[in-house]
């Protein structure tokens, strides 16, 4: 099936495009929503909440953009809006640190590398892990759309309104503080 | 550590390949010729896998953790409304039974003896205050009401 049917379909109201729907891209808006938030309960949220309003407003989807695209900019909005959100309810959950060395740990134990290099990967890992919960916000998403999505800086720019400069400039940070924390380590 | 040439910015730049050309073409010549603008891009591009590859892992391990987060919105296509609540809670059952169901309760109520206060025997029994609280679940709802004065409680339960 492709995109085009697919929005036919969902504008019918056929229940099981809703699934396909969700199966094509929660797990690409999940690695998204938690490459910004780094929150886990926060992150399955606003994807619950994106497939549910894009299935709700459908029918306002005029197909200029893809679906991904149209599905990234509310997950991206969404992911920018959360923690304002939360901050004025007073409430600032930070995932400790752990808990984003524990999905590194995993993927090291499937490597068949000597002691010695996998305890570096190890550590590598970690090390990206405790930098990139220090980035400021908005140099992040800048970063997870860069490295993650590919975008251009100018589309970037686009999404996050602002200049092209500054993607370049706040990538560049994420980069250089993620590289100064792994050679500390 | 990079050489005069270079600037690690611009070296941030050619990983994205947000240079121009001619300085794209030149910084591939250079680092040809440079282990230290190398060193730089490598590690650039190695912190960019090693983030997205823990990305894609979180994103398993939460689907795989808690996949029934995404059901309630799998259920699109219900019109609005009671009916469409009816159609979501009752699958396969005409909407109109559910809908004749309601309307029975409704009808019970509005012409129940405890309504009014009258019983046919001429007691008075309170009326009951608001529904203190009610659930809804496939094919069944309960409703439970207390009277005003003497906090007597009423349990309806229906069943379609």
């Amino acid at each position: 099936m492709d995109e085009e049917d697919l929005i036919r379909r969902l504008k019918q109201g056929q229940q099981w495009s809703c699934n396909v729907l969700v199966a094509l891209y929660e797990e690409r808006l999940l690695k998204l929503a938690w490459g910004i938030t780094l929150d886990r309960e926060e992150s399955m949220e606003i994807v619950q909440d994106v497939l549910f309003t894009a299935i709700k407003k459908i029918d306002s989807f005029r197909g200029e953009s893809g679906l991904w695209t149209w599905l990234r900019k509310m997950t991206i909005n969404a992911c920018l809006n959360w923690k304002r959100k939360w901050k004025r309810r007073f409430r600032w959950h930070h995932t400790p640190l752990e808990s984003h060395t524990m999905i590194a740990d995993q993927d090291t134990e499937k490597q068949e590398n000597t002691p010695e290099s996998l305890l570096q990967e190890k550590q590598k890992k970690r090390a990206v892990s405790d930098a990139v919960a220090r980035l400021p916000e908005d140099v992040r998403v800048a970063f997870v759309l860069c490295a993650f999505e590919g975008l251009s800086y100018q589309e970037i720019a686009q999404i996050l309104g602002i200049k092209k400069g500054t993607v370049s400039s706040r990538v560049f940070r994420a980069r250089q503080i993620i590289s100064r924390t792994m050679e500390k380590d | 550590m990079t050489c005069q040439k270079f600037s690690k910015e611009m070296i941030s730049r050619f990983v994205d390949n947000e240079l121009d050309e001619t300085e794209h073409n030149a910084f591939i010549r250079h680092k040809a010729q440079c282990p230290d603008c190398c060193a730089v891009e490598a590690q650039f591009r190695q912190t960019d896998h090693i983030f997205e590859k823990q990305a894609e892992a979180m994103a398993e391990k939460l689907l795989k953790d808690a996949p029934e987060i995404f059901i309630k919105i799998k259920d699109r296509g219900h019109p609005p409304g009671i009916r469409g609540i009816i159609q979501r809670k009752v699958p396969g059952t005409p909407a109109i039974l559910g809908m004749l169901s309601i309307a029975v309760v409704a009808i019970i109520m509005t012409l129940a003896p405890w309504r009014h206060g009258t019983l046919p025997t001429g007691g008075v029994v309170p009326s009951p205050s608001a529904v203190v609280n009610s659930v809804d679940a496939y094919g069944s709802s309960v409703m439970i009401l207390e009277t005003a004065e003497t906090h007597h409680t009423i349990i309806w339960f229906s069943e379609t």
